[in-house]
């Protein structure tokens, strides 16, 4: 079974502290790695695909310090970074072979891999187009089918899902499910949704430190009795929000329809319901879910 | 992955664009040699080609006069005051017979100055024992010369040769640096370098595609820009003739201590150059890989290239500029000053030939170059 360890690992740029003493074991299965913008997601993410060295600490695959594998380590990961470009004139089966060969893969494998990740993503018809013409989500599936080339045992992706349409994201989501098995897969979000289902263990990272690691319904049952729904008058909404963790806001026929996070029971008429994992974003990291976030809800 | 690395290099427009723009600048017409093709000279050159004797030296020094009394009295004749060359092109390619075979004259007797000079320094020393043994040097090296200098047609030799110095050295050197400028630097702006560090060979093996890729695009370069370059000379100048003769009847080799027809000299210059060529696109490829901005590595390696060459059109002549001058990517690639003239560097107490050591040093940088383009392409980090 394969065991990636994350021993104390932490990065420093000049005199910013972006990851700080983080470990970590991970097992087979998929990681959410959850936090806010700034939290060094990335820079965790970075360190774990090899491309950025740790201030300090050591990443052990296996018991074997993955600095000292080097091309066996990466011959088993996959990696899709939040940010990445690609060659403008090179057609989807240019890049993918290309990328093919730089992992390893004979011309054989190539070919038969190249068709196999081009049909996941379902890039298959567009697979000569030259990628200068390729939308943004279609840019974002063909990242997705690179990090899977190698059918790696490690699979590492940044916001894999940023700039996806619902559909899309949807066919990732469950893309991830069907390959998790017998791997390890590290996902960072901010999109609640993508993970709430396919997620073995959720770690929430903030300032470049790992606050919780638990699984789901762990995450849902610290907030339990801890989500609110009320319906309020709209000027009364702005003080609400001042005062409380606000998430959903829905209109409604009586009034405006909120979902609040609080300790406390915030208003008389608010009800205790049933948290989900947006909930838990809202209650452990103190600041309005963004909007891909709501849009991940949809 | 080779293959990708050459499309990625091969597939710049930009490139293509400052080719034809050169070739362009290649096909402007800067000579003709209807001279050449007139009966009087292929007549006067059948009768004087090949080493000069005194005789033949004293008569094209009569017939010269004679030709420009003729000139003097046409022109009193027709009351004009301007122009001092004959009218009929038969007459200016007699004109320029006469002077090309007494300035060779001129030339042969320097040569022979020059070796008497180096005799007396030689077995005579009135300097010290290491100045003696470079004059030696230098007079032995003459010694296999023989008879260099004659009456030959080489201006299509000439104007070919002379390329490598000025045009082809430019127009080389441009497009090395404006074609492995983006060839690291490019996958960190387009935001590749982390896909690509981040796999098995990412790190290593695709290091060396870029480099083989690159050499490539240099050989491609290489060979395309001189082949046309001979095209063009062969359609402005004629065919090449006399190119078994010593190079010392090129006009800016007149000094050289070598010995070697003028075609030995082409093979070997377009050596060099090619050598020199793959250095520069070393240095471009470590500036790149270190920038990680192709627009400032095209800068740096201009200023890098550019710089002994202003200095040199400056003409500054402190001893350290010179010999940072004598030690540039610029001279390698131009070639011309490794043999235009016998300079040596006096290492651990021996008289090395300046190409030799040149060449040496230089090696040593593309070696050292590639080194570091490894070292630093395997270690680099991705932060953005």
């Amino acid at each position: 079974m394969l065991k990636l360890t994350i021993e104390n690992i932490s990065k420093t740029f000049k005199d910013k502290q972006a990851v700080t003493g983080f470990s970590a074991e991970l097992s087979e299965g998929v990681y959410a790695l959850l936090g806010p913008n700034g939290a060094g997601k990335t820079t965790l993410m970075r360190m774990l695909a090899d491309i950025l060295n740790p201030s300090s600490g050591r990443i052990l695959l296996d018991g074997n310090d993955i600095s000292i594998m080097g091309n066996r380590y990466r011959d088993i990961l996959g990696y899709l970074p939040q940010e990445f470009g690609l060659y403008r004139n090179f057609t989807a089966i240019r890049f993918l072979s290309y990328f093919a060969r730089l992992k390893g893969l004979n011309k054989q494998e190539t070919t038969t891999r190249v068709d196999e990740v081009l049909e996941l993503v379902n890039l298959q018809k567009d697979r000569k187009r030259k990628l200068k013409t390729y939308s943004g989500g279609m840019k974002r599936r063909l990242g997705i089918a690179q990090a899977l080339l190698n059918d790696p045992k490690l699979l590492i992706v940044d916001e894999p899902t940023a700039g996806l349409d619902p559909q899309e994201r949807v066919r990732f989501r469950n893309l991830l499910s069907e390959i998790a098995g017998d791997r390890i897969v590290l996902l960072s979000t901010h999109i609640v949704s993508d993970i709430e289902y396919i997620a073995k263990e959720v770690l929430l990272m903030r300032q470049g430190t790992l606050i919780q690691r638990s699984t789901s319904e762990q995450l849902l049952d610290n907030v339990k009795d801890k989500v609110w729904k009320c319906t309020v008058e709209q000027n009364a909404l702005s003080q609400l929000q001042k005062r409380y963790k606000v998430g959903n806001i829905q209109r409604a026929e009586t009034g405006i329809e909120v979902r609040i996070v609080s300790d406390q029971q915030p208003l008389a008429d608010a009800v205790n319901v049933t948290p989900t994992l947006e909930d838990v974003y809202l209650y452990f990291f103190n600041e309005e879910v963004t909007d891909d976030v709501q849009t991940g809800m949809l | 992955m080779y293959k990708q690395e050459c499309y990625k290099i091969f597939t710049r427009k930009s490139l293509y664009l400052t080719f034809l723009l050169f070739i362009f600048f290649m096909l402007l017409p800067d000579g003709s040699h209807s001279i050449r093709q007139t009966s009087t000279y292929q007549s006067l050159y059948d009768e004087w080609r090949g080493p000069l004797t005194a005789t033949e030296i004293d008569m094209a020094n009569e017939r010269l006069m004679k030709l420009e009394e003729q000139v003097d009295r046409e022109m009193a004749e027709a009351d004009e005051l301007e122009g001092v060359f004959p009218k009929s092109i038969e007459d200016q390619a007699a004109h320029s017979v006469y002077v090309s075979v007494i300035q060779a004259g001129e030339n042969i007797n320097w040569f022979e100055a020059r070796k008497e000079n180096l005799r007396d320094k030689a077995f005579h020393p009135t300097e010290t024992a290491y100045q003696a043994e470079v004059a030696q040097m230098e007079f032995e090296l003459l010694q296999q010369l023989n008879e260099p200098i004659g009456f030959y047609q080489t201006t299509t030799w000439s104007s070919t040769v002379d390329f490598i110095n000025t045009l082809g050295f430019i127009f080389l050197t441009v497009l090395i640096i404006l074609g492995l400028a983006p060839v690291f630097a490019d996958e960190h702006s387009q935001k590749v370098a982390s896909l690509i560090v981040s796999t098995k060979f990412g790190k290593t093996k695709v290091a060396f595609a870029k480099i083989f890729a690159s050499i490539t695009y240099i050989g491609v370069l290489f060979v395309s820009l001189h082949v046309i370059n001979v095209l063009i000379e062969i359609s402005k100048f004629g065919r090449f003739v006399d190119g078994t003769v010593p190079l010392q009847n090129l006009y800016l080799f007149i000094q050289s201590p070598f010995s070697l027809t003028i075609w030995q000299y082409y093979a070997l210059a377009l050596g060099i150059q090619l050598l020199a060529s793959l250095m520069i696109g070393l240095l471009v490829l470590f500036l790149s890989i270190i920038t990680r901005h192709a627009m400032l590595t095209f800068f740096i390696s201009g200023t890098i290239i550019g710089t002994p060459v202003l200095f040199r059109q400056l003409g500054l002549d402190q001893q350290l500029i010179q010999h940072m001058t004598q030690f540039s990517y610029a001279e390698l690639m131009r070639v011309k000053g490794l043999v235009d003239q016998f300079i040596v560097f006096r290492l651990l107490g021996q008289p090395i030939l300046y190409p030799y050591l040149l060449i040496a040093v230089f090696l040593l940088i593309a070696s050292l170059n590639v080194l570091l383009i490894y070292w630093q392409y395997r270690n680099q980090q991705i932060v953005n």
